[in-house]
C-alpha cells in the first residue's frame, strides 16, 4: 500500500506552523500495514525540509519540499493545483491531509486536491482501518452530533483529525533514518489564484481592563460579583 | 458599476433532520441585507428528504426565490448528491456569490462545486460587504488572526460563513416564489459508489447555539481535566448563561466542537464572557473579543487573555471557582426568600 501524505506550512511571521495531523494518521496506519509512507510538505523557502525529517523521524519512509516563495498569497485554487500537479498520478492508494486547521484552507485544500484528481475525499475523518474487503478502508467520520462509519473504495483521499491524546514521537533509528537522507527541494509550478486579496487591516481593537494580581480568593471573588452586578447581569 | 446578474446571491439552507438549521437564519439576514446593497435578488436552495416544516421555516426569510428539492436521496447527508444538484443550480443561474454556512459538511460541499464549477472558494468568512466599484469582498482573519483580510473572487465566489458572522434578520417584508425541482428533469441522481455508509451513530451534543447566549462561562486547557466542566455548568446555570470552551479541549476530548469559541469555532459575543483558564491565543480571541464585559480568570499573570479583559484575576481556578459558585447560589437563595 502507497500513502501520500500532503501538508502546507503556515508562517506568521518568523514562526512556522506545520501540521502533522496527516503523517500521525498514515504512521498510525503503516504500523499495522507496513504501507510506503510519502510526505510532500508545501511551504516557502527551503522551510519545509525539518519538517520531513521529523515525519520520517516519526515512522515515514521519505518526503519531498515543494517550495513557492509567495505561499502567503496563494489561495486554495493554487495550493490544490501545486499539489495536484507533484502527485505521481495512479501512484498511491490512499492520501492523507491534515484535518489540524492551521489556517482556513487547511481542511478544504486536501479536498480541492482530490476533487483535482479525480479521486473521492472524506472529510472529519477521526479513525481509519484497512478493510476486510479488498480495496476499501473503514473510515469513522465525525459530523457535529455523529459518527458516520463508511466503506470507502481505494484511492482516496482523507483529512484526518488530530489525536493529542495518543502523539506519534520519534524514534532513535528514525532520526538517524531522517538525516541519512538527501530531502529533494522541488519548486512549485502550475498555479494560478481564483481569489486575491485586496487589503489587510486591524479590526478596532480592545482595551485592557483591570488585572488583580496577589489577592485572595474571598477579594477575587467580591471582584467578579461587583463587575457583573455594576453591569446588571445578576 | 458591478454588473451584478438578477440571480446575484445564491444561499444553501441548511436542513437537519427535518428543521432548518440556525446557520440557514443567519446566512439569509446576511444575504437580504447585501442584496439591498448590490440591488440583487437571493435565491435560497432547501434540499432534504422531508423538508415541509423547513420549507414553510424558509418561506419567511425574506427569499426572492426558493428552490426545493424533497427526495429520499438526501436522507443521509451525501457531499456529492448535494453538490452535484447545488452545481445544476449554479449553472443554470449564474450567481454572484453562493452561500454556505460554515459547518463541518460545508468543506466537503463547497470544495466539490468549487471544482465542478471552476469557481473560486472562500472558507470562514467573518464579514462580507459589498463595494458599489468591487462587488462582494469576503472579509476573514488571516493566519494568526491578528489582522484581517479583504479578498475579493476573480470569477464570482462560494463562501462559507462562519456562525454568530450575521444576525437574523428580524420581519418578512418578501414572501418567495417556491420551484420544486424534480429528479430526472431538474436534476440527476449522483451517488458516489465508492463511499458506502454503514452505521450512523447519534451522539449525546450540547443541543445549545451558543452563539445565541447571553452570557458564556468558557473553559480552556487550564481547566486541567473534563470534570472542571461539571464546575462550569453550575456556574453558567447561576448565570443564566451556557458553556462555552476554547480548542483545546475539543482536541483534548474534554468538550463538544459546538461548544468552540474561535478562528477555527463559532464567533460569539455576548454580554458576558468569563474566561476560565483560557491563555488567550489570537484565535480564540478573534472569536470573543467583540463580548460587553469579559472577566478571565487565569493562574499565570502573562497570559494574553488579560490584554482584551475588562476585569482580569490572576489566581486559581480550583479555589475561585467553587467559593464563586457558593457565593451566587447564596445570592440566588437570598433573591428567591424575598
Amino acid at each position: 500500500m502507497k500513502i501520500i501524505v500532503l501538508t502546507k506550512q503556515v508562517k506568521i511571521g518568523d514562526t512556522v506552523k506545520c501540521d502533522f495531523a496527516g503523517i500521525e494518521a498514515a504512521v498510525r496506519i503503516k504500523e499495522h500495514t507496513k504501507a510506503d509512507v510519502i510526505v510532500y510538505v508545501l511551504c516557502e523557502k527551503s522551510d519545509g525540509v525539518m519538517q520531513v525529517r521529523d515525519a520520517i523521524a516519526m515512522g515515514c519512509d521519505r518526503g519531498e519540499v515543494i517550495v513557492a516563495d509567495d505561499l502567503g498569497e496563494l489561495d486554495i485554487w493554487s495550493c490544490a493545483r501545486i499539489f495536484a500537479e507533484h502527485v505521481e498520478p495512479k501512484c498511491y492508494d490512499l492520501i492523507i491531509s491534515g484535518g489540524f486547521p492551521t489556517d482556513a484552507d487547511t481542511v478544504p485544500l486536501g479536498l480541492l486536491t482530490a476533487n483535482i484528481l479525480g479521486i473521492t475525499s472524506i472529510s472529519h475523518v477521526e479513525n481509519i482501518c484497512i478493510s476486510e474487503k479488498a480495496g476499501y478502508v473503514d473510515i469513522d467520520r465525525r459530523i457535529e452530533d455523529r459518527l458516520e462509519l463508511l466503506n470507502v473504495k481505494l484511492p482516496c483521499l482523507i483529512s484526518a483529525l488530530s489525536h493529542p491524546e495518543d502523539p506519534i514521537y520519534k524514534t532513535v533509528s528514525g532520526i538517524n533514518k531522517a538525516y541519512s537522507k538527501e530531502i529533494p527541494v522541488l519548486d512549485a509550478k502550475g498555479y494560478d489564484n481564483k481569489a486575491i486579496v485586496l487589503d489587510t487591516f486591524k479590526l478596532g481593537e480592545r482595551k485592557r481592563g483591570v488585572s488583580l494580581t496577589a489577592i485572595s480568593t474571598d477579594e477575587a471573588v467580591s471582584a467578579i460579583i461587583d463587575k457583573i452586578t455594576m453591569q446588571h447581569l445578576l | 458599476m458591478t454588473d451584478i446578474p438578477k440571480s446575484g446571491i445564491l444561499i444553501f439552507l441548511e436542513e437537519r433532520d427535518g428543521r432548518l438549521s440556525n446557520i440557514s437564519y443567519e446566512i439569509s439576514g446576511g444575504a437580504y441585507r447585501l442584496s439591498k446593497m448590490a440591488g440583487c435578488i437571493v435565491t435560497g436552495v432547501l434540499l432534504g428528504q422531508q423538508v415541509s416544516g423547513a420549507v414553510k421555516a424558509a418561506e419567511k426569510l425574506n427569499l426572492n426565490k426558493l428552490i426545493v428539492a424533497q427526495d429520499e436521496i438526501f436522507k443521509d447527508y451525501d457531499s456529492y448528491t448535494y453538490a452535484d444538484v447545488m452545481k445544476s443550480i449554479i449553472i443554470d443561474m449564474k450567481p454572484e456569490l453562493v452561500l454556505f454556512g460554515s459547518t463541518s459538511t460545508s468543506p466537503g460541499i463547497c470544495t466539490k462545486i468549487a471544482a465542478l464549477t471552476e469557481k473560486a472558494f472562500i472558507s470562514d468568512c467573518i464579514d462580507i460587504r459589498y463595494d458599489e466599484n468591487k462587488g462582494f469582498l469576503f472579509i476573514r482573519p488571516n493566519v494568526s488572526g491578528s489582522v484581517h483580510q479583504s479578498i475579493i473572487a476573480e470569477t464570482g465566489g462560494i463562501a462559507s460563513v462562519r456562525p454568530g458572522t450575521f444576525a437574523e434578520y428580524d420581519g418578512q417584508e418578501i414572501v418567495p416564489k417556491v420551484v420544486e425541482l424534480q429528479r430526472g428533469k431538474d436534476y440527476n441522481c449522483f451517488v458516489n459508489d465508492a463511499v458506502r455508509l454503514a452505521k450512523i451513530i447519534f451522539e449525546k451534543k450540547q443541543n445549545v447555539d451558543i452563539t445565541k447566549a447571553k452570557i458564556l462561562v468558557s473553559g480552556g486547557r487550564g481547566m486541567g481535566s473534563p470534570e472542571g466542566f461539571a464546575q462550569l455548568r453550575v456556574l453558567a446555570d447561576l448565570l443564566d448563561g451556557e458553556v462555552a470552551c476554547s480548542r483545546a479541549c475539543i482536541e483534548l476530548g474534554w468538550a463538544d466542537a459546538s461548544m468552540q469559541v474561535g478562528q477555527t469555532g463559532k464567533t460569539v459575543h455576548p454580554e458576558l464572557y468569563i474566561a476560565c483558564g483560557i491563555s488567550g491565543a489570537i484565535q480564540h480571541v478573534t472569536g470573543m473579543k467583540d463580548s460587553d464585559l469579559i472577566i478571565a480568570i487565569n493562574k499565570n499573570p502573562a497570559a494574553p487573555i488579560f490584554d482584551v479583559a475588562d476585569l482580569g484575576i490572576v489566581g486559581n481556578l480550583e479555589n475561585i471557582l467553587p467559593v464563586l459558585i457558593k457565593t451566587l447560589q447564596e445570592k440566588k437563595g437570598e433573591a428567591n426568600a424575598i
